[in-house]
């Protein structure tokens, strides 16, 4: 019963029996707090994108072409624990994990000619030496200047109690909507555990999930906010930059097996989402 | 070919291929959080050294986990691996398996099992 409540499914009930003890409360007050949290918290028919939605927490510096750190938040303060000034002036690969720098250090070169936005996944040390990984880091030059500036989003996993404020006042969708969820749950959960072939077309999808292609388009993006394709193609980008990071596996093997039919498109795609290519985080891998 | 015990250990658990099967069992009272299932998922992928394995995975020693580290894993803790056969005891680790399952729903053939045995069954169907 819990474990379809954690899932998004609120319209089970636990079956009551005629006793009257701890457990048969139990099952009463969970059976209401299903029915409370069905009617009103989740009035979108609650969907799961397996990824953490609050609490994040960003941090930015400026640094020089140098890399070293120019000027931060105050914010670095509270999540590295040091504090601004003893940071400014140190060189930025400082503040890594020794693994993270060496990844960070191997990828300056094109990130100093790059023109666009890089994105990279970065570890921090703080100052007692506590690990923290963002979530999200990218890197870019800041126009007309010789710097850069870094963002780094994290999780604030600190206790933070509830943020109820984040819901928007319920209102109460309909019937079809709420079924749509579950339907765009299935298709969601469907492609993550598909991305080493490749995608099906929006027809072959509307075959295998009994709806029409118009539908799945248009309920896909109401609920996740993205195309079908987009969030494909993420998905396994993000597979495949954790791949090629943490293996010596070739590149073409990579592509492959997330579902890429041929090398060019897979460069192409991987340019286009990190700001860099393949290639620039492979080089000078230890072999 | 690998020798018969080829082991590694890191700060959350310690990993074995025998057999053509990966055996990886956490140390006791680990918290898995988004840092450690990075980690535990990053050092399996090197250890591995590109070859994909069914994954025996002892979950006895964690003590809890969060959010985060749950869809973490769920998401890449399947990279270079076949299946996966989680050993556990009969209740707070099944409990945990049975969320982890439903919830955060892993993208390869799992399975929960509280005998060794069972598990290494399941897992000789994917070698």
């Amino acid at each position: 019963m819990l474990l379809e409540m954690a899932s998004g499914n609120f319209s089970q009930r636990i079956a009551r029996t005629d006793e009257d003890d701890e457990l048969e409360s139990l099952t009463v007050l969970i059976n209401m707090v299903a029915e409370e949290m069905q009617e009103t918290l989740f009035p979108k028919g609650y969907i799961n994108t397996h990824h953490l939605q609050q609490n994040l927490t960003s941090l930015s510096f400026i640094v020089d072409e140098d890399f070293i750190i120019l000027s931060t938040i105050p914010e670095a303060n509270t999540l590295l624990n040091y504090d601004t000034v003893s940071i400014e002036g140190l060189a930025f690969s400082k503040l890594l994990t020794d693994t993270s720098a060496q990844n960070f250090e191997r990828l300056l070169a094109t990130i100093l000619v790059n023109e666009k936005v890089s994105t990279l996944s970065l570890n921090y040390l703080t100052s007692n030496q506590t690990e923290i990984t963002s979530l999200f880091s990218s890197i870019s030059r800041i126009s007309n200047e010789n710097k850069f500036i870094i963002h780094s989003i994290f999780v604030d996993s600190l206790e933070n109690g509830n943020n109820h404020e984040d819901f928007d006042t319920p209102i109460r969708l309909p019937k079809t909507r709420r079924d749509d969820a579950r339907l765009m749950q299935q298709v969601y959960d469907y492609i993550l555990s598909n991305l080493e072939n490749p995608l099906p077309s929006l027809k072959e999808l509307s075959k295998i999930f009994g709806t029409n292609e118009h539908k799945l388009k248009e309920a896909f993006k109401y609920f996740f906010n993205t195309s079908i394709y987009q969030f494909y193609n993420d998905e396994r980008l993000k597979r495949v930059h954790l791949l090629i990071e943490q293996t010596n596996m070739p590149l073409k093997s990579i592509a492959y097996m997330n579902g890429f039919n041929t090398y060019p498109n897979f460069s192409k795609a991987f340019k286009k989402k990190y700001g860099y290519s393949p290639t620039d985080l492979k080089r000078d891998c230890s072999k | 070919m690998n020798a018969a015990h080829d082991c590694y250990e890191n700060a959350h658990a310690r990993f074995c291929i025998v057999h053509g099967i990966l055996y990886f069992e956490y140390k006791p009272d680990t918290v898995i959080s988004l840092t450690v299932a990075r980690k535990v998922v990053s050092d399996r992928i090197q250890f591995q050294n590109e070859m994909i394995y069914p994954v025996l995975c002892d979950i006895r020693g964690i003590k809890d986990s969060n959010k985060a580290g749950r869809d973490y894993l769920a998401q890449f803790g399947s990279v270079l691996t076949k299946a996966v056969a989680i050993l556990g005891n009969p209740q707070v680790s099944e409990t945990m398996s049975d969320f982890y399952l439903k919830v955060n729903k892993p993208t390869i053939p799992t399975s929960f099992f509280t005998n060794e045995e069972h598990a290494l069954a399941f897992l000789k169907t994917y070698l």
